[in-house]
């Protein structure tokens, strides 16, 4: 068994989600940095459940204001950090893993929470734009690439969730993934034409850092460097975006494969006194 | 002469179930109403279904009285039981939603199966019509048990049947219905569409609609006449009595049942950026007049976590139609953001009381609105936000619009829809007379 890792005083802490006393952990001499990750429970409370947003409002109040250094992933996260609390945090690109090898690229993929949080809606709104698109005469099950919907099952998901029922998927045209493991979203990476990351919320732009470090075309809600900005509440521009995409497949992003290795390297650089 | 036949069956049975009309029963009602005025050439009668399960007529005086107690009745809904059902399965989960899915299918199957057997025994009938007549489906006869039986029955008796298609969304748009209520709505419209004589659609989309449905099932073009509804429910307003709670406040409005296809998640979207950027003062109250239906649990979650919007929307459920239109003549405005529509009631109630609408810019919502609507377009929350932003930031350019509605809005009478229903029955009749060369 290896030792238990001890924090000795003058440590960083690094706290990505709520958890534990950090007043207390702070008494003992260890310097708080804080990551947020999520910034919806806040920033739309109407989104989670009013218990979620209460303990997310206290966390983040509690923790901004006792943190020695706070860290944004993305310029979303940290415009909010500056016009509601007034600090500016160093600010990380974030990434992840390359995945396996490309294999057949047959799927169109859809990452992140699953329901309003995520934005489903408007990638559904928009894949049924397009099914409505097609000929008559067309099975847009063999027309189409599949639409992957890959996530976590979210807060507001009933709606989406009833309608792939109703709908038999779409005509057999859309597949949920609920709760993906990180191997099983390198594989859907892998198959991927391309991602569709648009969950408005999503602070550390996971969904798209895993995208563009597989190498696959993303559209994203927030600016990203090798991403294709889309506007989470426009379906019909994301039609157009998925549709162009469809008749003439994306170049592959060359400047955004990086590591979480380098995420930390950057976030530790940052930190150096 | 040709006796045309009106199938009320669907507005006798929605008012067993329900406390308050649709639009298809309101437009059934007023279409009933106007082909009375054609007495000297329709010489119109009307049925229901009896209890023998067969056609059979019913006197204009009793469906009148019925459909004026849905119309005033402002008791709260009483949702009908299987609502009821599939909103507790609802929160069950994914499995018992697949379960709540399949057991209501087989019921209907099983049903259809044995009714399918009575009818094998029966002689067929057709009530009171006889060889020769017409009999005109124009409600939701998918709701009714056994209506494709009692029409196919009438058929084998010499009756030509003519179908007012209001819209095929059940199939366009599977995703907002119960996978059971597309499946009865499918086999309900494709069993018409196999004995119907004459077709007709309530909108050039809807014939899109129709003309792509029957693409899909491998038919030739057959021809479809569309007729435009009437404007407004005029009938019906000179009963009501017009004292009703009226917000002290300038107010937008948008009446419509509260579900995902009418797109209110966007508008309270859209409102909520309006008060960001214009402030509670400068943003009128958004009233929402309608029952929250299927698909608006979330919705509504959002509207209580926000206080909705600190009280800058306001939902009115179970208005009586004197309310409904005490509210359009006093809003500052109409909002109707609808996903998809055979044809856009609100949107020409609006412009009837001189209110001027911002619709959605898609399926038949134009053809409703025409040039004295604004269009927006349903799936673009910044477009809808600049639409509504263009109309309370300049209070003259409203009155300006809301004036030019007055000068130029001419409503279209209910007896013009069943003058073009009946001609066109008429030219199928001599197209039938005319021995073949």
């Amino acid at each position: 068994m290896p030792d238990r890792a001890r924090a000795a005083p003058g440590d960083l802490l690094l706290v990505l989600a709520p958890s534990g006393d950090l007043g207390r952990l702070q008494a003992k001499g260890l310097h708080l940095v804080l990551a947020l990750a999520e910034t919806q429970p806040v920033l739309r409370p109407d989104r989670v459940t009013p218990q979620e947003a209460e303990e997310a409002s206290l966390w983040q109040d509690h923790s901004l204001k006792i943190a020695e250094h706070v860290v944004a992933f993305c310029p979303q996260a940290m415009s909010w950090l500056q016009d509601q609390s007034g600090i500016t945090p160093q600010f990380i690109v974030a990434a992840s893993p390359v995945p396996a090898e490309p294999a057949r690229r047959d799927i169109v993929l859809a990452l992140g929470e699953i329901g309003v949080t995520g934005a489903t809606p408007t990638v559904l709104q928009a894949w049924r734009h397009l099914l409505d698109k097609l000929p008559p005469q067309i099975d847009p099950a063999r027309h189409l690439p599949r639409l992957v919907l890959a996530g976590p099952i979210g807060p507001l998901a009933t709606t989406v969730l009833m309608q792939m029922t109703n709908s038999g998927n779409f005509g057999g045209t859309v597949q949920l993934i609920a709760d993906p493991s990180t191997q099983d979203r390198a594989r859907l990476l892998a198959r991927a034409q391309f991602c569709i990351a648009i969950a408005p919320h999503e602070a550390w732009l996971r969904s798209a850092g895993e995208s563009l470090a597989a190498g696959v075309a993303c559209l994203s809600a927030q600016t990203v460097s090798g991403a294709v900005t889309v506007d989470p509440d426009n379906a019909t521009a994301l039609a157009l975006q998925i549709s162009a995409w469809l008749n003439t497949p994306p170049p592959a992003p060359s400047n955004a494969a990086r590591s979480w290795d380098e995420v930390a390297a950057d976030l530790l650089q940052g930190l150096a006194p | 002469m040709t006796r045309l036949w009106v199938d009320m069956g669907d507005l006798l049975s929605f008012a067993a179930e329900f406390r308050r009309p649709s639009g298809i029963q309101r437009v059934l009602f007023e279409l009933g109403g106007a082909l009375r005025g054609l007495a000297d050439r329709a010489e119109p009668g009307f049925v229901v279904t009896g209890a023998e399960g067969r056609f059979e007529a019913i006197a204009w005086q009793r469906i009148a009285e019925t459909f004026h107690h849905l119309a005033t009745d402002t008791r709260p809904s009483l949702a009908p039981r299987r609502s009821r059902l599939a909103a507790a399965l609802r929160c069950q989960g994914a499995a018992l939603l697949a379960a709540a899915r399949i057991a209501p299918a087989l019921l209907v199957a099983l049903k259809d199966s044995q009714r399918q057997r009575r009818l094998a025994r029966s002689v067929p009938q057709a009530g009171p019509m006889a060889p020769g007549d017409v009999l005109l489906v124009a409600g939701a006869g998918w709701a009714e048990a056994g209506h494709i039986q009692r029409v196919h029955a009438a058929r084998l008796a010499g009756v030509r049947v003519a179908l007012l298609v209001h819209d095929l969304i059940p199939l366009q748009r599977p995703e907002w219905f119960a996978a059971h209520d597309t499946q009865r709505f499918g086999a309900w419209m494709d069993g018409m569409l196999d004995q119907s004589d004459v077709l007709f659609t309530i909108s050039q989309a809807t014939k899109a609609d129709l003309v792509r449905h029957l693409t899909r099932r491998g038919e030739a073009s057959r021809p479809i006449s569309v007729v435009r509804l009437g404007d407004g429910f005029p009938a019906l307003s000179a009963r009501t009595n017009t004292n009703v709670p009226l917000p002290d406040h300038s107010f937008a409005l948008f009446v419509s049942t509260i579900e995902d296809r009418k797109n209110h998640a966007l508008l309270v979207e859209a409102w909520r950026r309006l008060l960001e950027m214009y402030g509670p003062h400068t943003v009128p109250r958004l009233i929402l007049a309608g029952r929250p239906g299927g698909q608006s649990d979330e919705l509504m979650h959002q509207l209580r976590a926000s206080h909705y919007l600190d009280g800058h929307v306001q939902v009115i459920t179970d208005a009586s139609d004197a309310h409904i239109a005490a509210l359009y003549r006093n809003a500052a405005f109409t909002v109707f953001p609808s996903l998809y529509e055979g044809w856009g009631l609100p949107v020409t109630e609006s412009l009837a009381a001189g209110r001027p609408c911002l619709a959605s810019a898609t399926s038949s919502v134009p053809e409703a609105g025409g040039s004295l609507a604004r269009y927006f377009d349903p799936l673009d929350l910044s477009d809808a936000v600049r639409a509504i932003s263009s109309v309370i930031t300049d209070p003259d350019g409203l009155t300006a619009w809301a004036d030019r509605i007055s000068r130029e809005f001419r409503p279209v009478p209910w007896s013009r829809m069943a003058c073009e229903i009946w001609n066109v029955l008429e030219l199928d009749r001599r197209r039938l007379d005319q021995p073949e060369a």
